[in-house]
């Protein structure tokens, strides 16, 4: 379970990234109201990890166990190590014109 | 270096590092060293979690429901800021813009783990496991604030700090006036509970109590470290903090004393009796 937690936490690195590249271009795009698109993002990127986290921890099969926690841990790693900013959490990024 | 304006010829400037320089990459100092300190309880967790042979697959979900709660509780803790309910913010608000609170975090932590052994219906206990790890990781990333953050209360003390005019203003801070190193003191409190808990966890056998003992300290020495942080006060001269910890000083109290009387503690005052070993042993269940 250990290496499948390994893999769930290598693939919310990729979503966040993914998911850090299309915030990026959709709140480009967008004249106003670009921090309501990072906290739309912010928010599916939680909604992914912790929703899609504990739901596959909740099917009880190995692999999706260590999935689903790999998944969350990757969340709230992220989210400490980068004080918030990666998962769009960070009131700077609001508040300090960051965008 | 001598404390420029003052009378304190031993106080010292403290140092600032808003970022550290790896070659030419500029790091954040304070995320830096709570990387460095999630890193360090990781690796002591791990090595805590094979010396008691505590099961994987139970113990990397106390983790994520660690982490997890963690990350949220340290962002909502701004939530109840004021007793008046209409001066605090509402969920969404203090998720996007609340503090970044250890108090929070640890609270958050607790409950993460509380529920994530919920989902997966385990009943052991895992705070032994998380003690030592939070302590080592707790007085690495307290340097992360020392460099970042006001350091403390006005001191006369030979130690205190004077802090440069980039350090985020303090509440009763007085220019020129040297200040406690109120975060160092705390990476010492966690360096010692961390030697202490190595000690002690050999002759505490019985299953939660290294946590509840690290849990016992930390309040009330964050209690009392308080009355040198460069927190605003709010009702009676104590601040925020203070006021949180007052019920859970209460309770832990109450906790403590009902462990002392069962004599789950009597190992560390070197009431070495088998009978004692084994009624410890005989394990116990719930909480982390």
């Amino acid at each position: 379970m250990v290496a499948t937690a390994f893999a769930g936490f290598a693939a919310f690195i990729l979503i966040n990234f993914v998911g850090f590249l299309v915030t990026l271009g959709v709140a480009d795009s967008v004249a106003e109201n670009k921090e309501v698109v990072v906290g739309v993002a912010a928010v599916i990127l939680a909604a992914i990890a912790l929703g899609g986290g504990v739901g596959l921890v909740l099917l009880r099969r190995p692999w999706t166990k260590g999935l689903g926690l790999g998944l969350m841990i990757g969340w709230a790693l992220v989210s400490i190590l980068s004080v918030g900013f990666c998962t769009g959490v960070n009131p700077d990024i609001y508040t300090g014109g960051t965008l | 270096m001598r404390a420029p304006g003052t009378s304190d010829g031993a106080a010292r400037v403290a140092t600032v590092l808003p970022e550290l320089r790896f070659g030419g990459l500029a790091v954040p100092t304070h995320g830096f060293f709570v990387g460095l300190g999630v890193l360090l309880a990781a690796v002591v967790f791990v090595l805590e979690a094979r010396r008691r042979g505590a099961p994987h697959e139970e113990s990397l979900v106390a983790v994520a429901g660690a982490l997890v709660g963690g990350a949220i509780g340290m962002r909502l803790s701004g939530w109840a800021e004021h007793l008046d309910p209409h001066l605090n913010p509402t969920l969404l608000e203090a998720w996007m813009f609340g503090s970044r609170s250890i108090l929070g975090g640890l609270t958050g932590a607790y409950v993460g783990v509380l529920i994530a052994k919920r989902i997966i219906g385990y009943r052991g206990k895992t705070g032994d496991l998380f003690a030592p790890a939070v302590a080592l990781g707790m007085a690495v990333g307290r340097i992360g604030c020392f460099l970042t953050e006001a350091p403390g209360r006005p001191t006369g003390l030979p130690w205190g700090v004077h802090a440069p005019a980039s350090v985020p203003e303090c509440p009763g801070c007085v220019a020129g006036q040297a200040m406690h190193p109120s975060f160092l003191y705390e990476v010492a409190f966690q360096l010692a509970a961390f030697l202490a808990l190595r000690w002690a966890r050999d002759r505490v056998v019985r299953p939660g109590e290294l946590f509840t003992l690290y849990v016992g300290a930390y309040a009330v020495f964050r209690f009392l470290v308080e009355f040198t942080r460069a927190n605003e006060t709010v009702w009676l001269d104590l601040t925020r903090p203070q006021w949180f910890l007052v019920p859970g000083l209460v309770l832990v109290s109450i906790r403590l004393v009902y462990g002392h009387r069962r004599g789950y503690y009597d190992m560390l005052v070197h009431k070495r009796d088998s009978r004692i070993n084994r009624r410890q042993e005989e394990g116990a269940s719930g909480g982390p």
